[in-house]
C-alpha cells in the first residue's frame, strides 16, 4: 500500500489537533455516503477517539470556562516519536489501496527556542508532504481588525518555513488555508467574504511567495474554513497581563452539542487533487504512484470522483491559485 | 540517579519540553532511554500512563500526564500536564525505590507532590525544585523484597487493578533472569492485550483490555513454561534414542542369526510391527508432546 503524507501546520494553540479531530469525526459521516471507506489504524483511532471525547466533554462544561480546545501536543521522546495519524483509503469492503498519514506536532517547534532537530523535523515534514493544512485561528485574524493575527498565527514564520522547505520543488503541492473556530464568520455571505479577504491579506506574503517564478507552476492553494466545534461563537477577547489575547466563546444554544461543519472539505480537495494528478498521467517525483493508483479499478475511480466533486467554492471557500490542478 | 521532568510554561513560546534536573543546573535533555525503548509505541503520553522498564544496565520509570494544580494553565487556558522519568543503574536498591514510586503513582499519590516541586518561570517557562523531588523519593516506604512468579498478567486500566498492581510492586521484586524481559510494567490507554503480549510486557493494564480481572498468561518461551518444555523435549529425546538403539539392536541381531528359508514372512509381519512403524509412532508422540496450551 502506498503512503501519502499530509502536514498539519500552525503555531502552538491555533487548533491543529482540534482540526484533525474534527476531520476524523466527519470523515466517516461524509465519505460513508460514497463507495469509499476511510479506516484509521488502531492507535490513531484510539487517540483521536480520546480527543473527541475530550472535545465533547469540554463543550459540556463550556459555559463555565468559555474556552475550547484539546490538550497541547507533546513529543515524549523528541520529534522521531511523533506519531502519524494513519487512515487507509479504498473501496468499501476491500483492503485500502492508499494510506493517508496526517502529521501533527507541537507548535513550539516553530519557536526560536526549538532545537535544531525540532526545526529540521518541521522542514522535512513540509518537504515530504503532498498537502499542507495551515490551521488559522480565525478570531485572531478577524477580531479588532486583525490585531492579534501576527501574535497568534505568525504568518511570517509560516512563510519562512515554506521558503526553507520548498526549494527546487519538482512536483505539485496542495496548500490548504483552514481558518478554524470560524463559526461566527460564516453566518452570512458578507462575513464569509470578509473572512476570505482577511486570509488573503493576512497571508499576503506567503501567497505572493507561492506566486514566485520557481514555485508558481507547482502550487495549488485553497481556502477551506472549518467550523471545528459547530455550536459555539466567539463573544469577547480578554488580553492577559502579557498582552496575549484570550478568546471566549458561548454556545449557540444551552443544549448545543459538538457538531463540526465542513471538516471533510480538506479531504475532498486532497482527493480532487490526487485524481487530477492521476488523470494527468505524468511523472510526479516522489508520489509518482498516483498515476497508477486508480488505473486498475474504475469503481474506485468513480467513487473518488464523486466525493471530490463535493468541494465547496463559495460562501467562504475559494481556490486561490493553481485551479488547473483541480479541474477534473 | 537522574531525574527528568517534562512540563511547560504559560506562554506560547514555552511549549512542552524535558528538563534534566541536576543540583547545579536544569537543561533541556530528552531522556535517551525513552528513544531506545520507543515508549511512544506503548503509551499515549498525553494520557496518564506508566512504564517501568529495563534496558541494558539501567532501569527506567516513566510516569506521564500527571495533573497540575488548577491555576497552572497554558496561554490557551488548557491545564498543564507534568511527566517524570527516573533513570538509574539497575541495582537491587534502585529497583526497590522504583517499585515504591511506581506503586505510589498507581495509587494516585504522586501528581500533587510532583506538581508542588514545579514552579512557573525561568528560561523554559518552568523550573523544578530537585530537593523536593528527592524528598519525595526519600519518604517512600519500601517493603521487603521477595520472589515473584514469572507469568505475564494483563487487565483493564481500572482503579482496583491499578491498586492490586501497586500492592504487588510493593511486596515482590521484579522478575530476574527470565531472559527477555525489558518492558516490565505498562499502564496505557492505547494498546490491546495482544500488542502488550507481543511486546512481552510483564504486567500490563490498558483501557483497551476488556477484562476487569487479571488475565494470566504463560508464555511458551519464558520461565516455568520454558523449563517444562525443556524437560519434555529431553524426555522424548531420550525415548527416541532408546527406540533407535533398540531397532539397531534388532537389526544387528537378525543379521547375525539369519531367518530360516522356510519361515512365513506374512505371518511375522502381521504379528510384529516393523521398525519403520515403531519409529513413526515415536515420532508422532514427539510431535504431540509440544502441543500444550500457552494461555491459561
Amino acid at each position: 500500500m502506498q503512503d501519502l503524507q499530509i502536514a498539519m501546520l500552525g503555531p502552538s494553540g491555533v487548533g491543529k489537533t482540534t482540526l484533525l479531530t474534527a476531520m476524523y469525526e466527519q470523515f466517516e459521516k461524509n465519505i460513508g455516503l460514497t463507495n469509499l471507506q476511510l479506516t484509521p489504524d488502531e492507535d490513531s483511532s484510539a487517540i483521536l477517539q480520546d480527543r473527541l471525547v475530550e472535545l465533547k466533554s469540554l463543550l459540556d462544561m463550556f459555559e463555565a470556562r468559555g474556552r475550547v480546545g484539546v490538550q497541547g501536543t507533546e513529543a515524549i521522546a523528541g520529534p522521531e516519536s511523533l506519531r502519524s495519524f494513519r487512515f487507509g483509503l479504498g473501496k468499501k469492503g476491500e483492503k485500502p489501496s492508499l494510506q493517508l498519514n496526517f502529521r501533527d506536532y507541537p507548535g513550539g517547534y516553530h519557536q526560536a527556542t526549538a532545537t535544531p532537530e525540532e526545526k529540521s523535523f518541521v522542514k522535512d515534514v513540509l518537504k515530504q508532504s503532498v498537502a499542507v493544512l495551515i490551521a488559522i485561528d480565525a478570531p485572531a485574524l478577524m477580531e479588532e481588525n486583525g490585531k492579534y493575527h501576527e501574535k497568534v498565527n505568525r504568518p511570517q514564520q509560516m512563510k519562512d518555513l515554506f521558503n526553507a522547505a520548498y526549494q527546487d520543488l519538482d512536483s505539485p503541492r496542495l496548500i490548504i488555508f483552514a481558518p478554524v473556530k470560524c463559526e461566527k464568520y460564516l453566518k452570512d455571505e458578507k462575513t464569509a467574504s470578509e473572512l476570505l479577504e482577511r486570509v488573503r491579506r493576512g497571508y499576503a506574503n506567503l501567497i505572493e511567495h507561492f506566486s514566485s517564478e520557481k514555485l508558481s507552476p507547482w502550487i495549488v492553494s485553497v481556502i477551506t474554513p472549518v467550523q471545528t466545534v459547530g455550536s459555539v461563537i466567539m463573544t469577547r477577547i480578554e488580553p492577559d497581563a502579557t498582552g496575549a489575547p484570550h478568546f471566549y466563546f458561548r454556545k449557540t444554544r444551552h443544549d448545543a452539542e459538538y457538531s463540526p461543519k465542513d471538516s471533510e472539505q480538506p479531504l475532498r480537495y486532497l482527493l480532487r487533487f490526487l485524481l487530477k494528478l492521476h488523470l494527468d498521467q505524468r511523472n510526479w517525483g516522489f508520489f509518482n504512484f498516483v498515476r497508477d493508483w486508480l488505473g486498475f479499478d474504475m469503481h474506485l475511480k468513480k467513487a473518488v470522483d464523486e466525493f471530490a466533486r463535493g468541494c465547496k467554492t463559495t460562501n467562504g471557500f475559494a481556490i486561490l491559485k493553481g485551479d488547473k490542478w483541480l479541474n477534473i | 540517579m537522574t531525574i527528568y521532568v517534562q512540563s511547560r510554561g504559560k506562554s506560547q513560546e514555552h511549549d512542552y519540553r524535558w528538563l534534566e534536573v541536576r543540583k547545579e543546573s536544569q537543561s533541556p535533555v530528552i531522556p535517551p532511554l525513552l528513544k531506545d525503548l520507543k515508549v511512544e509505541e506503548l503509551i499515549e503520553s498525553q494520557r496518564p500512563s506508566l512504564i517501568l522498564a529495563r534496558s541494558d544496565r539501567y532501569l527506567l520509570l516513566l510516569v506521564t500526564a500527571l495533573e497540575s494544580r488548577e491555576e497552572r494553565t497554558d496561554f490557551m487556558g488548557r491545564r498543564v500536564r507534568n511527566s517524570v522519568a527516573w533513570v538509574a543503574e539497575d541495582k537491587p536498591e534502585t529497583e526497590q525505590l522504583f517499585r515504591a514510586i511506581a506503586a505510589q503513582a498507581l495509587r494516585g499519590g504522586l501528581a500533587e507532590r510532583i506538581d508542588q516541586a514545579i514552579s512557573i518561570g525561568s528560561e523554559y517557562g518552568f523550573e523544578v525544585n530537585l530537593e523536593q523531588l528527592q524528598t519525595l523519593v526519600d519518604h517512600l516506604e519500601i517493603d521487603t523484597k521477595s520472589e515473584n512468579s514469572g507469568s505475564f498478567k494483563f487487565g483493564k486500566n481500572v482503579s482496583h487493578l491499578r491498586s492490586e498492581l501497586a500492592s504487588e510492586l510493593s511486596k515482590f521484586s521484579l522478575p530476574q533472569g527470565l531472559g527477555t524481559y525489558q518492558i516490565l510494567v505498562v499502564v496505557t490507554t492505547l494498546k490491546s492485550q495482544e500488542a502488550l503480549q507481543k511486546l512481552r510486557v510483564w504486567r500490563g493494564l490498558s483501557n483497551r483490555i476488556e477484562s476487569e480481572t487479571w488475565v494470566e498468561v504463560f508464555d511458551s518461551t519464558s520461565g516455568e513454561a520454558e523449563s517444562r518444555r525443556q524437560k519434555k523435549t529431553l524426555f522424548f529425546g531420550i525415548l527416541a534414542a532408546i527406540v533407535v538403539i533398540a531397532i539397531g539392536w534388532i537389526v544387528w541381531g537378525s543379521t547375525l542369526n539369519p531367518t530360516p528359508q522356510n519361515s512365513q514372512p506374512e505371518s511375522r509381519t502381521s504379528s510384529q510391527p516393523t521398525s519403520d512403524t515403531s519409529l513413526s509412532k515415536a515420532s508422532a508422540t514427539l510431535q504431540n508432546s509440544s502441543d500444550y496450551p500457552s494461555i491459561k
